[in-house]
């Protein structure tokens, strides 16, 4: 069976300039997986993920003029999409309090096993593991958390996550910095609740 | 309970949490490509009319005409003031008043 021939974006682009809006389906239909993917990865608590991916598009639509064809245009979407994350990350002013009381008892069990013993997390706890960091990734400020969430979930390099948010390295390394720092102590915290 | 580093426990949590499957429908939703396309173009702006176009342009031309025959002029008015008196005089009203006393 022959392969797909690849997507042509410049030629979809060009349709989707002259207002041709089954160009403009093919194009969402092409960048949906990549979009969705990013949106789960940063999706703020109460945001329905398509909603917000809805957004993400309706953005891009409006800036097309502005894309000059410097960066690949899945590039330039990603960025679109991350700053959108951002933005309503920024918008949830209040961040739900962390307490031991609110785990699950797989949770639970987790986080105590990562921070009494040096063992790897078993593989039928990754879910667990999943959800408890995105809960601890809610109680940073939304840029460092976006931040530790590139660097460690997504395991994306310094220039890359600059690429992805037009943030300079030395801006990236200080929220880096910031977020470990405020993770170390809610382990701390964590770990002094636990034991009264 | 013998407490580790907490940077290595939060790299112990975030690899066990990179192993956990992702969602495996990363496929547009039916109808989710025909909504959006069909947003972005209505809430793109159609042509401008004529009259919306040239309205402020106009007003704006207008203005910098009266203000340039203001000036023109200005030599003019301040050269020959008006005589209030004469006006006074010639006021029918005045005439009247002044015809009464």
């Amino acid at each position: 069976m022959p392969d797909e021939p690849p997507f042509d974006v410049a030629g979809c682009l060009d349709r989707v300039r002259r207002r041709d809006q089954a160009a403009a389906r093919e194009l969402v239909d092409h960048l949906y997986p990549l979009v969705i993917r990013i949106v789960r990865s940063h999706l703020p608590r109460r945001v329905a993920e398509e909603d917000l991916a809805q957004d993400i598009f309706l953005k891009m639509f409006t800036r097309l003029e502005q894309y000059q064809g410097a960066v690949p245009f899945p590039h330039w979407v990603s960025r679109i999409a991350v700053t959108t994350c951002i933005d309503q990350l920024r918008a949830q002013k209040r961040r739900p309090e962390f307490r031991w009381a609110d785990l699950s008892e797989n949770e639970a069990e987790v986080l105590d096993a990562v921070m009494t013993n040096e063992k790897d997390v078993a593989a039928n706890d990754a879910m667990a593991s999943h959800e408890l960091v995105h809960k601890l990734l809610d109680q940073l400020k939304p840029d460092d958390r976006m931040v530790l969430q590139l660097l460690d979930m997504e395991q994306k390099t310094i220039a890359e996550i600059g690429e992805l948010t037009g943030w300079n390295t030395s801006l990236i390394k200080v929220r880096a910095f910031r977020a470990r720092r405020k993770l170390r102590s809610m382990f701390l915290e964590l770990q002094q609740k636990e034991r009264t | 309970m013998k407490p580790t580093d907490h940077d290595q426990s939060w790299a112990r949590l975030t690899a066990g949490a990179r192993r956990a499957p992702r969602g495996t429908d990363i496929a547009a939703p039916f109808g989710f490509s025909t909504r959006v396309a069909a947003l972005a173009f209505a809430a793109e702006r159609p042509m401008r009319s004529l009259l919306e176009r040239f309205s402020l342009r106009a007003v704006g031309v207008a203005s910098l005409l009266a203000v340039a025959s203001v000036v023109a002029n200005y030599s003019v008015l301040t050269a020959h003031p008006v005589d209030d008196e004469l006006i006074a005089l010639e006021d029918p009203v005045a005439m009247l008043l002044e015809g009464g006393e």
